[in-house]
């Protein structure tokens, strides 16, 4: 097949880039590991803050629109049932639940951990598999438990096993672990202990009439920061969470933390910089002599910057394609084992979760401008001031 | 004998080729300004052979890299196939430097990390020759020149015979209408430098104009140039031939 010149041009170029990079190869190497190791920690990082947030995302989507929670002297405090009623009144209103859950201090292991009971009408949706047992959530045993997996590591607990908790008075109390929740569960469940209500009350010293908080259900769910602000004028000790606050308060959690994050990325982008620099400080001698000797036998300078540019490229493209892929899996196939710990945990449990697998092309395009753009115009800079000399006095050595 | 030759001759053949006319080059080392060459003219036809003689340092690599569009005079006129190269851009006395002078450099100036193809398809690369009809017509070259079997050798572990020739190779690539050469024999052996010059001989009955630089003033005998001239402190001076037109 005949090619237009142009493109034959191209063609060539390509071919000798790439020919020159295997040749140079012992000098390209660290370029390229540098260069894939920070797309690789920068990609991870990335990758992980997206995957959060849409696991945040889908999980906020089954949840309530608003929660109430009441709040004395910036506490929050049991919530007396009345409260419920008078919201049920409200028009914008579609359904109250109370919630009862609580947390308890683990001594021993210095862990504080979640109980949680199961609020009917709420779980998980249809289809989804949340247990690692077939069991209903409904049909927990007044002494049965399911507790997340953390939990059940830290504690060395299997089904079937006795769970010791401890009531409000002190007293200790068995039940009977029926099972765990998934690992796709993690980022909500690793540090939960879901047991039945009535035990749950006995277990936080929760009075019959009282709640840990409410949730409300709107009739128009896209009104639910208008309605927040009515309901918390009718309950003035009452704050009221919405959906789409939490929401943004994810986001801005792990926005935060990938920040800080890439703070401590700053050292090997560092390094990455001084590399970029010392390449746009100029030409090696052999690379200089290259660019006269390709001048000299009639090359333009927009070609010698071509053959720069298709180089730079080539190495950029393998580094991004390498530090992707391997941020790809240390993500979503190792589930994050290097940022983990910085970015998901908020107690000592830091939770092992399935991030469901995702590379916008947002994160893919910025990844690839950050390193590709840099990189090529350290390259092409100083081998356009040399291209730009006349080769006699690069040939020279003069230049 | 196949080397690629220029076009056949013709009346054409009579015009000047290489047009030297008054050109004079300086350099600035340090705060004191070098004249390697001063009011230098000369005309080159197609066909002839000019040789330039002087010692090392006399300008004759200066005055050749002027004639091949390589650097630009300080002042005077250097015209070849009647365009001025130093009034004409930068990108269009690329064009014509590719298009009509092959150059051999006194150090070769291969890219000694390449084969012996990647260096000879070298002028043909971004013209959009397709990569395969270069590296046939590079092979072609090779041969004729006798080193069909090193195409695949890395240039910078030649023999310096070889690599002058895997030079003039290059230079031969493109099928230009000027062939210049710096000391082609001077880090040849007496064999081999004969050999080539046999090449050289070959090439100027093609229509196809040579200018060669040499120290050597036994190239007079063995080269039969049309023209002749001594170059010394930047100063030429025709020896035999027909002078300035």
């Amino acid at each position: 097949m005949k090619l237009p010149p142009r493109v034959e041009g191209h063609l060539a170029l390509v071919d000798r880039a790439v020919g020159s990079l295997l040749r140079g190869w012992a000098r390209a190497l660290p370029e390229v590991l540098v260069f894939t190791l920070v797309i690789f920690l920068c990609g991870s990082l990335l990758f992980t803050t997206d995957g959060l947030r849409l696991l945040a995302d889908q999980t906020l989507a089954a949840s309530p629109e608003l929660i109430v929670q009441r709040v004395i002297g910036g506490r929050a405090v049991p919530i007396p049932l009345t409260h419920a009623a008078r919201l049920s009144d409200h028009p914008a209103v579609r359904r109250v639940r109370p919630r009862v859950w609580g947390s308890f201090y683990d001594a021993t292991r210095q862990d504080t951990y979640t109980l949680m009971s199961y609020l009917p009408g709420e779980g998980p949706p249809p289809g989804a598999r949340i247990l690692e047992q077939t069991l209903r959530l409904d049909a927990l045993g007044a002494d049965e438990v399911l507790v997340g997996r953390g939990y059940a590591r830290e504690e060395g607990l299997r089904p079937g096993d006795e769970v010791i908790l401890t009531d409000s008075t002190g007293r200790p109390r068995i039940f009977r672990l029926a099972g765990l929740f998934t690992a796709a569960t993690d980022l909500w469940t690793h540090d939960l202990v879901l047991v039945q209500e009535p035990a749950l009350r006995e277990l936080l010293g929760l009075a019959p009439g009282e709640a840990s908080d409410l949730v409300v259900d709107l009739h128009a769910p896209e009104e639910q920061e208008a309605v927040a602000s009515r309901l918390a004028g009718l309950l003035p000790d009452c704050r009221v969470l919405t959906r789409d606050g939490l929401r943004r308060g994810y986001h801005s959690a792990f926005g935060w933390k990938s920040g800080a994050a890439m703070g401590i990325l700053a050292v090997l982008l560092l390094a990455f910089a001084t590399l970029v620099w010392s390449r746009a400080a100029g030409p090696s001698q052999q690379e200089s002599k290259e660019i006269g000797v390709l001048r000299a036998v009639g090359w333009q300078v927009r070609e010698v910057l071509l053959l720069q540019l298709w180089r730079g490229t080539l190495v950029a493209l393998l580094a991004y394609a390498l530090g992707v892929l391997g941020a790809f899996l240390h993500v979503f196939r190792f589930e994050a084992v290097l940022l983990r710990p910085l970015l998901a945990g908020w107690t000592s449990l830091y939770p092992r979760f399935d991030l469901p697998p995702s590379a916008p092309g947002g994160t893919l395009l910025l990844l690839l401008f950050c390193s590709w753009g840099p990189y090529v115009c350290a390259l092409l800079l100083p081998a356009w001031r040399t291209a730009l000399v006349d080769p006699e006095r690069v040939l020279r050595g003069l230049a | 004998m196949t080397l690629p030759s220029a076009a056949p001759r013709t009346a054409l053949d009579d015009q000047p080729l290489l047009h030297f006319s008054r050109v004079g080059k300086s350099y600035r080392d340090g705060s004191r300004e070098v004249w390697p060459l001063r009011e230098v003219s000369f005309t080159l036809r197609a066909g002839e052979v000019g040789l330039l003689l002087g010692p090392s340092g006399s300008g004759k690599s200066t005055l050749l890299l002027l004639a091949g569009g390589v650097a630009r005079p300080t002042e005077g006129e250097v015209e070849l196939l009647g365009r001025s190269l130093a009034r004409l851009p930068e990108e269009l006395r690329t064009t014509y430097r590719r298009q009509h002078v092959g150059i051999v450099f006194q150090q070769f100036q291969l890219l000694e990390e390449e084969r012996v193809l990647e260096n000879v398809i070298l002028p043909l690369l971004p013209q959009g020759v397709p990569r395969r009809v270069a590296q046939e017509r590079a092979r072609r070259i090779l041969a004729e020149l006798g080193l069909a079997a090193l195409t695949q050798a890395r240039a910078g572990l030649l023999s310096g015979g070889e690599m002058q020739r895997v030079a003039l190779a290059r230079a031969l690539i493109a099928d230009p209408a000027l062939l210049l050469l710096d000391e082609p024999t001077s880090q040849l052996d007496t064999v081999t430098a004969t050999s080539l010059l046999g090449e050289l001989a070959r090439l100027r009955g093609r229509g196809r104009g040579l200018l060669i630089a040499s120290h050597d003033p036994r190239l007079v005998e063995r080269l039969r140039p049309d023209q002749t001239y001594d170059l010394r402190d930047g100063v030429l001076t025709l020896l035999d031939g027909p002078g300035p037109a």
